[in-house]
C-alpha cells in the first residue's frame, strides 16, 4: 500500500506539474495581451473598441481555456482510473519491466515465433499457435515477459518470424536501448505494417 | 521407481535434483509448453484442455521408442474422435532425422520438436521413452518410464478410465 | 395235513415281490447346466430327497414362469417327485399332460416309463403293457433295466409266463434286476403249478454267487421257494438240496431248517428230522417256524415212540404259547394306548419326506420285537410314512402360521411408512418445476452454441473481468479522449494496451471455460434426466401403490383361514392315520395270537391223543 501511495503522489506531481506548466503558458499569453492594452490613447473610441474587442476575445479565450482545463481534468480523472486498471491488469512492480506484444497489420500475418533478448540473454522464445495469432489479430495484447532489471540502460533485441502475404517467410528484428527508471516500465513490441505496407516491422513503444 | 530415481540421483551427483526429493509430477498441473510440429504449426499443450492428452517423449536412437510408436498410433486413431490427443515430443538434436523416422513409421499423431530439450527438462524426463498421461483438467495422472511389451495394455486402461471422467 | 398247512403257510409268508430300488426321474438326461436360480434351488432339495420343499418351489417357479429352458424337464421332475412323494394321481396327470405336448423323445420315453409304473401299481395291467410298449430307446441303462423288470412283472402278473421266461432268458448280462425278476417269475410259476419250469429258474438263482447282502438274501429265498415247492410237489429228497443251501444264520434259516426237517419227515426219517427241529426249538419263539418246531419235535418223538418225552414237549409248548399270548396281550394294550408309537416316532428327526425312508430300528423295549415283523410289511411302512408326512405338514403349517402374522405386520408397517412419506414427496415434487429447468438447460445449450460459433470470449468472462471490460470500454468512450492533444493520444494508446491485455487473457481462457461450461451443462442434463426418471417412478408408484397394498392385504388375510382349515384337516388325518397304524399293529398281534392259539389247540389235541392212547393202550407209554 505504501508503494502505491508513493506512486500516486509521483503521478499527481507529474500531471500537476504538467498542468501548471500549461496553465502558466496560457496565463502568459493572457498577460501579454493585457500589457498590450495600456498603450497611447489615440482615439478613445478606438480604445473603447479595442477594449471591447479585447474583452470579447478574452471571453472567447476564457471559455476555450476553460474547455481545455475541463478536458485536462477529465483526462486526469481518466488517468487515475487507468492507473487503477493498470494495477489490476498489469501488476507491475517497481523493479519490473513488462514486455507486451501486439499486432497491427492490414493483411493477415501468420506470426510464428518471437525471440527476445535482454542484455544479450535470451529471456523469451514464444511459439504462437493459430488460436493465439487470431487473438492478437482481433486486438488482443500478449504480455510476453516480465523482467526484473536494475535502473539504468539495457539492451533489447527482438526478432519475429512468420508467414506474410503471398506465403512469404518473414524474419524481422529490432534492437533498442531503453532506460529503466525508478518506477515500473512497459515496453510494447508492436508488429505493424503501417510504415511499409504489406511488410510487417517491429515498432517498439515505451511506457512509463 | 522411487528407488531407481534415488540411484540415478546419486549417480548423477550434484545435477540430480530429482533424486531425493519426491518431485514426481503426478497429481500436479501439467506444465504448459508450445513447440513446432512436423506440419509447421505451433502447438500448445493448454489448448488441448478438455481432452485427455498423452505426451510421449522419444528419440531416434531409442529402440523401445521405435517399438512403442506404432502401438501409440493405434491408440491415437482409435480414441482421437472421442476426445483423446497424443503429442509425440522428439528430443533429437537434429529434427530432420526425427522427421524421417516419423515418415518411415507412418504415424499420424502430431509430432513436436524439442531440440533444445526445454520441455523434456520441464517434465523431468530421465528415461526414454517417457509417457505422460494428462486428464481433461490438465493434471498429470500417470507417468510411465521406458517401454516394455505389455505397457500398451496399461495405457489402454488408463486412457479409457480418464476418458470416462 | 398238518404238513400241507404248514408248508402253504410258510410259502405265503415269504412270497412277495422283491423290493425295487428307486430310480431318479431325470436320471440319464444330460447333466443339468442350471440356467435359472429357481430351478437350481429345486434341484438342491431334490438331490437331498427332500421332495416336499422341492415340489413347492417347483410349483412356485412354474407359477412365475421362471424356469426358462428347464420348463420341460421341470414337468418331468415334478411328476417323478410326486411319484416319490406318494402322490400317484398328480403324477399320472402330469405325465399324461406331458405326452400331449410336443416334447423330446428322451422326455417322452421317461414319461411312458413312469406311467407304466403307476398303472402297474394300481393294477391296470393292459394300460401298463401299452405304456411299456411305447417306450423308445432313449432310456439310460438304469431305467431301461427297471423297465424290463417292470415288463417281466407285468407278464407274470398277467400270467404270460412264457413271455416272462423269454424276456428273462434273453436278458444280457448279470444284473440285480434280472435276478429279482427271475425270482418273481419262479414264484409265479410255482403258484401256477409249473414246478418244472419253476425249478429250473429257481435252481439257477439258488446257485448264484452273491456279492452283496441283497443278492445273498435273494439266493436264500430262491432256494427256500424251490425247496418248499418241491416238498409240496412230493419231491422230498430233491427238496433237501436247495434247502440246505440256505444260510444257517440268515433271515431265512429258520424256515429252511423247518423245511429240511419236513423233507426227512416225508420219507419217515424222523431221527434225522429231529436234528434241525431241535436246533430250531431253541430259537426266538416269535418266529412261526420256531413255533411250529415246538410241535414238530414232539411229533417226531412220538413217531419214534418216545411218548413220554413227546408229552413233555407238548406240555412245554402249551405253556410257552400261553406265556407268549399273555405278552402279546400286554403289547396290544400298549399299542392301543398309543404309547408304543409315540416312543418310536419320537426319535425320528422328521427331516425329509422321502419315499424310501424306512424305519430301521425300533426303540429298545421287550414289546418291540413283536413289531419287527410289521416293519417288513409294505403296508405298515407306507402307513408310517404317511403318518410322518402328516407330522411334517403340520409343522410346515405351523411355520406358515407364524409367517402370516409377520406378513401382516410387515404390510402394516409398509402402509404406514408410505402414508408418512407421501406428503413429503408430493411437496418436493410440487416445488420442483422440472420442465422449466429442462427448458432453461436447453436454452443454455443454445446460448453456448452461439457463443462458441461467434467466438464470444467476453460472454465467458468472470464478473471481475467483465466489470473491468466495462470500465475500459466506458473510458474508451470518454469524449475527452478524441481530442487532438498528446495527452489524449497517450491515454488512447494506454487504453488500447490495457484493453488488449484483458482481451488476450479472455481469449486465452475462452476454450478452457467453454469446455468446462459444456461439461457442467452436460452433467446438469444428465442429472435432469435422472430426476425426470425418478419423478416418473414416483408418479407411477403413487398411482399403483394403494392398489398393491389392497391386493397384498387381501392375500395375507386370506391365508390365515386357509391355514387353519388345513391344520384341522391334517389333525384329522393324523388321527385317522394313527388309528390305522394302531389297527394294523393290533391286527398283526392278534394274528400272531391266533396262530399261537391254533398251535396250542393242536398241541392239546396231540397231548390228548397221547393220553388217550396211554389210557386205552394200557400200561406205560412206549
Amino acid at each position: 500500500m505504501a508503494r502505491i501511495g508513493f506512486r500516486r503522489v509521483q503521478v499527481a506531481r507529474k500531471t500537476v506539474a504538467g498542468l501548471l506548466v500549461s496553465i502558466l503558458l496560457l496565463s502568459g499569453i493572457a498577460a501579454n495581451a493585457q500589457d498590450a492594452g495600456t498603450d497611447a490613447p489615440a482615439t478613445v473610441a478606438k480604445a473603447n473598441q479595442a477594449a471591447e474587442d479585447e474583452a470579447a476575445s478574452r471571453q472567447q479565450f476564457r471559455s476555450l481555456d476553460e474547455n481545455v482545463q475541463d478536458l485536462k481534468k477529465e483526462i486526469l480523472d481518466l488517468n487515475r482510473d487507468l492507473y487503477l486498471l493498470e494495477e489490476d491488469l498489469l501488476f507491475p512492480a517497481n523493479s519490473e519491466v513488462a514486455f507486451f506484444v501486439s499486432l497491427d497489420v492490414g493483411e493477415y500475418f501468420d506470426l510464428d515465433s518471437i525471440n527476445l533478448k535482454i542484455d544479450g540473454k535470451e529471456v523469451a522464445n514464444y511459439l504462437y499457435t493459430k488460436r493465439e495469432v487470431g487473438a492478437l489479430e482481433r486486438g488482443g495484447v500478449q504480455r510476453l515477459h516480465m523482467a526484473n532489471l536494475k535502473t539504468g540502460d539495457h539492451e533489447l533485441i527482438a526478432v519475429f518470424t512468420g508467414k506474410g502475404p503471398h506465403d512469404r517467410d518473414y524474419r524481422r528484428g529490432a534492437t533498442m536501448t531503453f532506460n529503466k527508471g525508478i518506477g515500473a516500465k512497459y515496453v510494447e513490441l508492436k508488429i505493424t505494417d503501417r510504415e511499409k505496407k504489406e511488410q510487417p516491422e517491429f515498432a517498439i513503444k515505451e511506457w512509463e | 521407481m522411487k528407488m531407481r530415481k534415488l540411484l540415478l540421483g546419486l549417480v548423477l551427483g550434484a545435477f540430480a535434483v530429482s533424486g531425493l526429493a519426491s518431485s514426481d509430477l503426478t497429481g500436479q498441473a501439467a506444465p504448459d509448453f508450445a513447440l513446432k510440429s512436423s506440419t509447421g504449426e505451433n502447438l500448445r499443450l493448454s489448448e488441448y484442455r478438455g481432452d485427455v492428452v498423452m505426451v510421449n517423449f522419444w528419440a531416434t536412437w531409442c529402440g523401445p521408442c521405435r517399438q512403442e510408436m506404432p502401438l501409440l498410433d493405434q491408440l491415437y486413431s482409435r480414441y482421437e474422435r472421442v476426445g483423446f490427443t497424443l503429442l509425440g515430443v522428439n528430443i533429437d538434436d537434429n529434427s530432420s532425422k526425427a522427421m524421417n523416422m516419423v515418415q518411415e513409421l507412418g504415424v499420424s499423431f502430431p509430432v513436436l520438436f524439442d531440440s533444445r530439450k526445454q520441455v523434456s527438462k520441464l517434465y523431468q524426463v530421465d528415461t526414454m521413452p517417457a509417457t505422460v498421461l494428462i486428464d481433461r483438467e490438465g493434471t498429470v495422472r500417470y507417468i510411465h518410464h521406458g517401454y516394455k511389451p505389455g505397457y500398451e495394455n496399461e495405457y489402454l486402461d488408463q486412457i479409457r478410465s480418464l476418458l470416462r471422467e | 395235513m398238518l404238513l400241507r398247512i404248514c408248508i402253504v403257510v410258510a410259502l405265503c409268508a415269504y412270497l412277495g415281490a422283491a423290493v425295487q430300488p428307486a430310480a431318479a426321474a431325470t436320471e440319464g438326461l444330460d447333466p443339468v447346466v442350471v440356467k435359472s436360480p429357481e430351478y437350481g434351488e429345486v434341484l438342491f432339495y431334490f438331490y437331498q430327497e427332500d421332495y416336499f420343499p422341492a415340489i413347492v418351489r417347483l410349483l412356485a417357479a412354474q407359477e412365475k414362469a421362471r424356469l426358462g429352458e428347464h420348463a420341460d424337464q421341470a414337468d418331468l421332475l415334478l411328476g417323478g417327485m410326486y411319484l416319490s412323494y406318494g402322490h400317484h394321481l398328480e403324477a399320472a396327470d402330469i405325465f399324461n399332460r406331458l405326452l400331449a405336448d410336443n416334447v423330446s423323445p428322451a422326455i417322452r420315453d421317461r414319461t411312458w416309463f413312469f406311467l407304466a409304473k403307476i398303472w402297474h401299481e394300481r393294477g391296470y395291467l393292459d394300460k401298463a403293457q401299452q405304456a411299456l410298449a411305447n417306450i423308445g430307446d432313449t432310456l439310460p441303462d438304469n431305467l431301461a433295466r427297471e423297465a424290463r423288470m417292470l415288463q417281466a412283472q407285468v407278464y407274470i402278473d398277467g400270467g404270460r409266463y412264457a413271455d416272462a421266461i423269454d424276456l428273462l432268458q434273453n436278458w444280457k448280462g448279470r444284473s440285480e434286476w434280472a435276478d429279482y425278476a427271475k425270482f418273481n417269475l419262479g414264484v409265479a410259476l410255482v403258484r401256477s403249478g409249473q414246478i418244472e419250469a419253476a425249478s429250473r429258474i429257481l435252481g439257477d438263482l439258488g446257485e448264484i454267487d452273491p456279492f452283496n447282502e441283497e443278492l445273498a438274501a435273494l439266493r436264500d429265498r430262491a432256494n427256500l421257494a424251490l425247496g418248499y415247492s418241491l416238498l409240496q410237489d412230493g419231491q422230498a429228497a430233491a427238496a433237501k438240496t436247495p434247502l440246505e443251501r440256505v444260510r444257517l444264520s440268515g433271515p431265512f434259516s429258520n424256515k429252511a431248517l423247518l423245511g429240511v426237517g419236513w423233507a426227512d419227515a416225508e420219507v419217515d426219517d424222523y431221527q434225522h428230522a429231529l436234528v434241525p427241529w431241535m436246533e430250531l426249538r431253541g430259537r426266538d419263539l416269535l418266529d412261526p417256524a420256531v413255533q411250529e418246531s415246538m410241535l414238530a419235535v414232539p411229533y417226531a418223538l412220538a413217531k419214534l415212540d418216545s411218548i413220554s418225552q413227546a408229552a413233555d414237549h407238548y406240555l412245554d409248548a402249551i405253556e410257552a404259547f400261553n406265556e407268549e399270548a399273555n405278552r402279546i396281550d400286554r403289547t396290544i394294550g400298549l399299542v392301543e394306548s398309543g404309547k408304543l408309537f409315540d416312543e418310536f416316532l419320537a426319535n425320528d428327526p422328521l427331516d425329509g419326506t422321502g419315499w424310501y425312508w424306512h424305519l430301521k430300528k425300533l426303540p429298545d423295549a421287550a414289546e418291540s420285537r413283536y413289531l419287527y415283523h410289521l416293519l417288513a410289511t409294505n403296508e405298515f411302512q407306507e402307513g408310517l410314512k404317511n403318518y410322518r408326512d402328516l407330522r411334517y405338514l403340520n409343522r410346515n403349517l405351523d411355520d406358515w402360521q407364524r409367517s402370516v402374522d409377520v406378513f401382516a405386520n410387515m404390510l402394516d408397517t409398509r402402509i404406514q411408512a408410505y402414508a408418512e412419506r407421501l406428503p413429503k414427496v408430493e411437496d418436493a415434487l410440487g416445488r420442483a418445476d422440472l420442465e422449466a429447468m429442462v427448458d432453461r438447460k436447453l436454452d443454455y445449450d443454445a446460448m453456448l452454441n452461439e457463443i462458441e460459433k461467434s467466438h464470444d470470449w467476453l460472454a465467458l468472462a468472470t464478473d471481475d473481468e467483465f466489470r473491468m471490460w466495462g470500465e475500459i470500454t466506458g473510458l474508451e468512450s470518454t469524449p475527452a479522449l478524441s481530442a487532438d492533444i498528446p495527452e489524449a493520444e497517450e491515454a488512447r494508446d494506454k487504453i488500447r494496451l490495457l484493453k488488449g491485455v484483458l482481451q488476450w487473457r479472455l481469449e486465452r481462457e475462452f476454450a478452457d471455460r467453454l469446455w468446462r461450461v459444456r461439461r457442467d451443462l452436460r452433467q446438469t442434463g444428465e442429472a435432469l434426466v435422472d430426476t425426470q426418471r425418478s419423478r416418473r417412478h414416483i408418479d407411477e408408484s403413487m398411482r399403483n401403490e394403494p392398489q398393491r397394498f389392497e391386493e397384498l392385504s387381501a392375500r395375507v388375510e386370506g391365508l390365515s383361514p386357509r391355514i387353519d382349515g388345513l391344520k384341522l384337516r391334517v389333525a384329522e388325518s393324523l388321527g385317522k392315520q394313527r388309528a390305522f397304524l394302531q389297527h394294523i399293529a393290533v391286527d398283526e398281534l392278534q394274528a400272531q395270537k391266533q396262530r399261537l392259539d391254533i398251535y396250542t389247540v393242536q398241541a392239546r389235541f396231540a397231548l390228548a391223543a397221547i393220553y388217550d392212547r396211554a389210557a386205552s393202550g394200557g400200561g406205560s407209554g412206549q
